[in-house]
């Protein structure tokens, strides 16, 4: 709040608050976004920006507060209720129906129908042309959606957003996570041409840098606080970051470890069509970052290595011997271990509680005569969660009721059971708060200083380079650059990560 | 390096879009597989290719593909039903009884099975899409249930055809434009059936769902609304098999069509309708009907045993899902080469 909205704003959020089981996501939030404007919506995982998004769109009911869109105060009950009143949102993960056409899509329960109620494919057809020209996309409305570019997808859901006139505000949520500098710079062309006729955008991120030059004012929220709202003008990301993180950034450890022997080493590693001519070392008591854009093949990368689809390619070797990979299972025994980025769907089982989650890879050791020792289950099970500082009640709840932080801390945890000596992390950090991520952090660091070897996946660049010894950058299935610590800044990385494979046959 | 990667990346745009659309229309495959058995038993026995023999496999296969078309609706949206084959029992017993009791009435009553078969449907709509019960759980229950139904309404008794009103074997044995109106009957379901999948919203809206049911509540559209009619639909069609069913059986007992969930479903499959729902249709599941019903036929020809029948059934159903699989590999693999070549 603060600042006297304009006469006659687009949007004005109001005193939006939402808790979620007792913990606030948003607390009095309020900013007003113009007609015509390009509005950043800026902040960290877990600041609370999809949750606005979705109370925007109605997608979930806010516990207090307005909003009041042109002057008059709504409430959707549902997206389709916001869509009719021009208010679109475009998610990261596209909602989209891969096996049918692009026209399809765009018209996916508003189709034009015949007086008999058929539905008018002709007409549906050349009007999914004629949106699609309006805005500049050069897309044949009969290709599968499928077989689209993820640039592409996003602009099948602007189109989407267009069939009933102009949106009046178009919310885009991390749009260029996944996409190409050349589809950045096409999804820009399209974002301003949409200004041009009047929508409003919000432009939701967690860099400001990759929106220079585009928005015209930029929102910052910090756990699920309403930070500032400042024209674009004379910003820069220095002073965007600290007003997310609400402390000076780029603070790195400085902690130097000390490099061991080689643990893992693979040697041109393919799977077809997915990935080739992978070759990188870790080192015990290394962290290897590895960047790169949504979808380039880094969690397919990470996924080989651990068995999970064998390579089809290549070669790897743990501890200098080299080994076939063939199953996870192997892949454990020789002491690797993988964080899935979807921790919920393969890291854990959110049902079961605390102790069994943590023991599941240890039971054989806490078994005398294949029969479990309860003792033994809990004095383990109560040294992991001290050692992590899993704050849970009980080692008795069920995983499903700790946080997102506390969640990776058990899945974590229950690897460490097993003293692995090669960990692959995948996003280890991604959709927890603040506070915890500095804690993941830690125990990240913390395990390398032990000579764990350490490969960790992620999107979020100021952690690649604040934790990394290295950083691997896998760009379109291949490596796009490898970089020492002392090398590596965001520029260098994000180069790296959209180089393109230079020579494709014809 | 894997030389069909490769060879994906090296073909031109067209090609691959051509290529891709080749994979994703099976119905060619499908018959071009029915030509295959035709030639296949042809040449095993002469009776085989006989007009006579033609005109068997129609009449048998034609209940199987009205069924085959329920099922497939239900495939599409990413569900099941295993209880068609107790709904053909339910359906024709008791509407095929309430005509035997009401001879006066005529062929409206028809509709009762019919009828039946929709509130079958309703049953394991409300199950799965409102219960929230996964589909396999809930369709093997109401297999049982249907099923117990039918035994308890029977109560041991059975239905002889002759001794119902004459207009019902008339329906069975009719003739129009000099073909059987079972066969007739077939045709129009599909035709019917076909067009609404691809003319209607909800026919539209059935293929949504199975591609992407995540996505469905962000178009506005209600998913649950969408599954229940399309199990209503599947208890109308199986209904309307039942009446058809029972009356060529000669004799209607409780435990008729036992096991017609499972030809049904390997009909769909055959057909190339994905078990993952979004992608095939009736068409397909119609010609893999045909498909089954000759296999069935000219096993009988060879003298097969019903066990081998029933074996060659299951490994049909294995097989075509094994199909299934590789062709969406592959299918994955050229959509994903030409997503990264869109977007460079």
């Amino acid at each position: 709040m603060g600042e006297p909205p304009a006469p006659n704003p687009r949007l004005l959020l109001e005193g939006i608050s939402k808790s979620f089981d007792g913990i606030r996501a948003l607390e009095d939030v309020g900013f007003a976004v113009q007609p015509g404007s390009i509005h950043a919506l800026l902040g960290e995982n877990g600041a609370g920006k999809s949750t606005l998004v979705k109370i925007i769109t109605g997608i979930q009911p806010a516990d207090a507060g307005n909003i009041i869109l042109d002057g008059e105060a709504c409430r959707f009950p549902s997206p389709m209720e916001a869509r009719a009143q021009g208010v679109v949102a475009v998610y990261q993960d596209p909602k989209l129906f891969p096996h049918l056409d692009v026209a399809e899509n765009i018209f996916m329960g508003i189709q034009p129908t015949s007086p008999l109620g058929l539905v008018d494919r002709r007409r549906m057809y050349r009007r999914a042309r004629e949106l699609l020209r309006t805005l500049d996309v050069d897309i044949d409305p009969t290709t599968l959606v499928a077989g689209l570019s993820p640039g592409e997808v996003q602009f099948v859901e602007f189109t989407r957003a267009m069939t009933e006139g102009m949106a009046r505000l178009l919310i885009l949520d991390e749009p260029t996570a996944a996409l190409t500098p050349l589809e950045t710079e096409r999804l820009f062309g399209v974002v301003r041409r949409l200004q041009a006729r009047g929508t409003s955008i919000i432009f939701i991120s967690h860099r400001l840098e990759e929106l220079s030059g585009l928005v015209d004012t930029v929102t910052v929220l910090r756990d699920g606080r309403h930070v500032a709202t400042l024209p674009a003008a004379g910003l820069d990301e220095a002073a965007v970051v600290r007003m997310m993180v609400g402390r000076a950034a780029g603070a790195t450890s400085g902690r130097r470890r000390q490099r061991g022997a080689e643990r893992l080493r693979v040697e041109r590693l393919a799977l077809a069509g997915v990935f080739e001519e992978i070759s990188f070392a870790v080192h015990a008591g290394e962290i290897l970052g590895v960047g790169g854009l949504v979808g380039a093949g880094r969690t397919e990368i990470a996924q080989t290595i651990f068995g999970v689809t064998p390579p089809t390619g290549g070669k790897l070797f743990v501890n200098g011997r080299e080994i076939r990979v063939r199953t996870a299972h192997q892949m454990l025994s020789l002491g690797i271990a993988y964080l899935p980025e979807d921790r919920d769907g393969e890291g854990l089982i959110p049902p079961l509680s605390v102790l069994r989650n943590l023991e599941l890879p240890s039971l054989r050791r806490l078994a005398h005569a294949g029969i479990m020792q309860s003792a033994a289950e809990h004095r383990f099970a109560s040294a992991t969660v001290a050692d992590l500082q899993i704050r849970s009640a009980s080692v008795d709840l069920p995983a499903a009721a700790l946080s997102g932080g506390n969640r990776q801390k058990v899945v974590l945890g229950k690897w460490l059971g097993i003293h692995p000596s090669i960990l692959i992390l995948d996003e280890p950090t991604h959709g927890i708060d603040v506070g915890a991520k500095a804690q993941v952090h830690e125990i990240i660091e913390h395990l390398a200083g032990d000579g764990l070897a350490i490969l960790m996946i992620s999107s979020d660049l100021p952690e690649l380079l604040r934790l990394s010894d290295r950083i691997l950058v896998v760009a379109d299935g291949r490596v796009g650059g490898l970089f020492d610590r002392a090398d590596a800044t965001q520029e260098a990385i994000l180069t790296a990560a959209s180089t393109r494979r230079r020579s494709r046959a014809a | 390096m894997n030389s069909s990667a490769e060879a994906a990346t090296a073909i031109g745009a067209p090609r691959l879009g051509r290529r891709i659309a080749l994979l994703q229309n099976r119905v060619l495959g499908v018959a071009a597989f029915l030509v295959l058995l035709v030639v296949f038993f042809s040449l095993l026995d002469p009776r085989f290719a006989s007009l006579a023999n033609a005109d068997t496999i129609a009449l048998n296969g034609s209940v199987l593909v009205i069924v085959a078309c329920g099922e497939a609706i239900v495939v599409l949206t990413r569900n099941y039903d295993l209880s068609v084959g107790s709904i053909v029992a339910l359906a024709s017993y008791v509407g095929l009884d309430v005509v035997r009791l009401h001879p006066g009435i005529g062929p409206s009553l028809a509709l009762v099975p019919v009828l039946i078969g929709g509130a079958c449907g309703m049953v394991n709509g409300a199950l799965v899409a409102y219960a929230n019960v996964p589909s396999v759980i809930a369709t093997l229950g109401t297999m049982s249930i249907f099923r117990g139904l039918a035994y308890l309404y029977a109560g041991g008794n059975q239905i002889n055809v002759k001794d119902l009103p004459p207009w019902v074997v008339d329906i069975a044995s009719s003739h129009l434009f000099g073909l059987s109106g079972l066969v007739v009957t077939a045709f129009l379901v599909v035709v019917l059936i076909g067009l609404g999948l691809r003319y209607l919203r909800t026919g539209r809206q059935i293929y949504a769902i199975g591609s992407n049911p995540a996505a469905v509540p962000f178009y506005g559209l209600r998913g649950p609304g969408i599954i229940f009619r399309a199990y209503v639909l599947t208890g109308l069609l199986t209904g309307l098999a039942a009446f058809l069913f029972g009356v060529r059986a000669g004799y209607i007992v409780p435990y008729l069509a036992q096991g017609l969930e499972l030809t049904a479903l390997a009909a769909v499959v055959v057909g190339g309708v994905s078990v993952l729902g979004g992608s095939g249709n009736v068409v397909g599941a119609a010609i893999g009907a045909l498909a089954l019903a000759t296999i069935n036929n000219g096993l009988i020809l060879l003298g097969a045993s019903d066990f081998t029948r029933q074996f060659i059934e299951g490994a049909a159903i294995v097989v075509a899902v094994i199909v299934d699989a590789i062709i969406q590999a592959r299918l994955r693999e050229l959509l994903r080469t030409l997503r990264r070549r869109r977007a460079s």
